[in-house]
């Protein structure tokens, strides 16, 4: 009887390992590629507190969607509330919230090397002819200079730059009066980065 | 005593743990596998339709929208999805837009008689590129 009970513990632990381990392997992301990943968005690379998780209450189905231990809230600033996550293998992911009217949670995702390369850009809302339900902004690589972005003196809304201190490189514009252009800006190993805004992309 | 039968009774006992490590593998493995699938409810209208620059993929009338997603198979441009309401108003219920290459996704309040349409846009260039479109029920 002892005997029996010892196999099927066996068993059983043999199994949930192995199942383990499959499932492990499937989802993403060597130490390596998640330390690189936690450079170009600092926020993935705190613990989890409850704010994070917020986006669950807001929509289950767009948090689902994400790798749910990696979604980080990062601001909110004008019309939206923003959080960032990972995807899938690699994919670096951008999220807002527009509250009221629609309700709409918008979210892009791109792979960690196109993010590396071009950032994340994502204009979102009830409808585009209505500003105030809608929202504009921009998650640049973390060793991106944003200054270089929002302190030139054509941007029309710069006080709402900035928006994510330094849990991820966030930039919040007013949905089509920004003055954004695009621009060559330094990166931390002094290569460059091409910012294109949306409206000339 | 029948050397066989014994034989084969060990043989079975020895592959019982095996066979219900099996069993748990399969189950750990078909939640896995099952669970992030229970989310996906949606209506693809346009998989990797080769379509010319800011001409639209229209979904049709559908009963129900929750969202709408996009995905361009381009290195440039944006990808613009959207949710709204036909004739007479027109009126768009959700909408957003991302550069190329990403994945557009957006959520919003459960509405019933709506349509879906995306496309994608580069400076006005023209050209074709691959779209892949979908409603969320």
């Amino acid at each position: 009887m002892t005997k029996k009970r010892n196999q099927i513990a066996l068993g059983s632990a043999v199994g949930t390992v192995a199942g383990l381990v499959v499932l492990t392997a499937a989802l993403p992301a060597s130490a390596a590629e998640r330390s690189d990943i936690n450079d170009l968005v600092p926020a993935f690379a705190t613990n989890q507190n409850a704010q994070d998780r917020s986006l669950e209450s807001v929509s289950s189905e767009a948090f689902g969607a994400l790798n749910a231990d990696s979604v980080r809230w990062v601001g909110r600033k004008g019309t939206a509330e923003y959080w960032v996550a990972r995807k899938g293998n690699s994919n670096v992911c951008l999220v807002m919230h527009i509250p009221g009217g629609m309700e709409v949670v918008a979210v892009t995702c791109a792979p960690a090397e196109d993010f590396y390369r071009k950032g994340l850009s994502l204009e979102a809302g009830g409808s585009p002819d209505e500003p105030d339900a809608s929202a504009e902004a921009y998650l640049l690589p973390g060793d991106v200079d944003a200054g270089g972005i929002v302190s030139r003196p054509e941007l029309r809304t710069a006080a709402l730059a900035a928006a994510a201190g330094d849990r991820a490189n966030l930039i919040v514009v007013e949905p089509g009066k920004s003055g954004l252009s695009q621009a060559e800006v330094a990166r931390e190993d002094g290569s460059g980065f091409h910012f294109v805004p949306l409206a000339e992309a | 005593m029948n050397f066989d039968f014994a034989v084969k009774a060990e043989l079975s006992r020895a592959h019982k743990p095996i066979l219900f490590g099996l069993v748990v593998f399969l189950a750990v493995a078909l939640v896995g596998v099952v669970a992030p699938a229970a989310n996906a409810s949606s209506y693809t209208y346009a998989q990797a339709e080769l379509t010319p620059e800011r001409q639209s993929r229209y979904s049709g009338l559908r009963s129900t929208i929750s969202g709408a997603e996009a995905y361009t198979i381009l290195g440039v441009g944006t990808t613009t999805v959207q949710t709204y309401y036909g004739y007479p108003g027109y009126s768009v219920v959700g909408f957003a837009t991302s550069n190329n290459p990403s994945t557009v996704t957006f959520y919003h309040l459960r509405k019933s008689n709506l349509y879906g349409s995306c496309f994608w846009s580069y400076y006005g260039v023209g050209g074709y590129a691959k779209i892949t479109c979908s409603v969320k029920n």
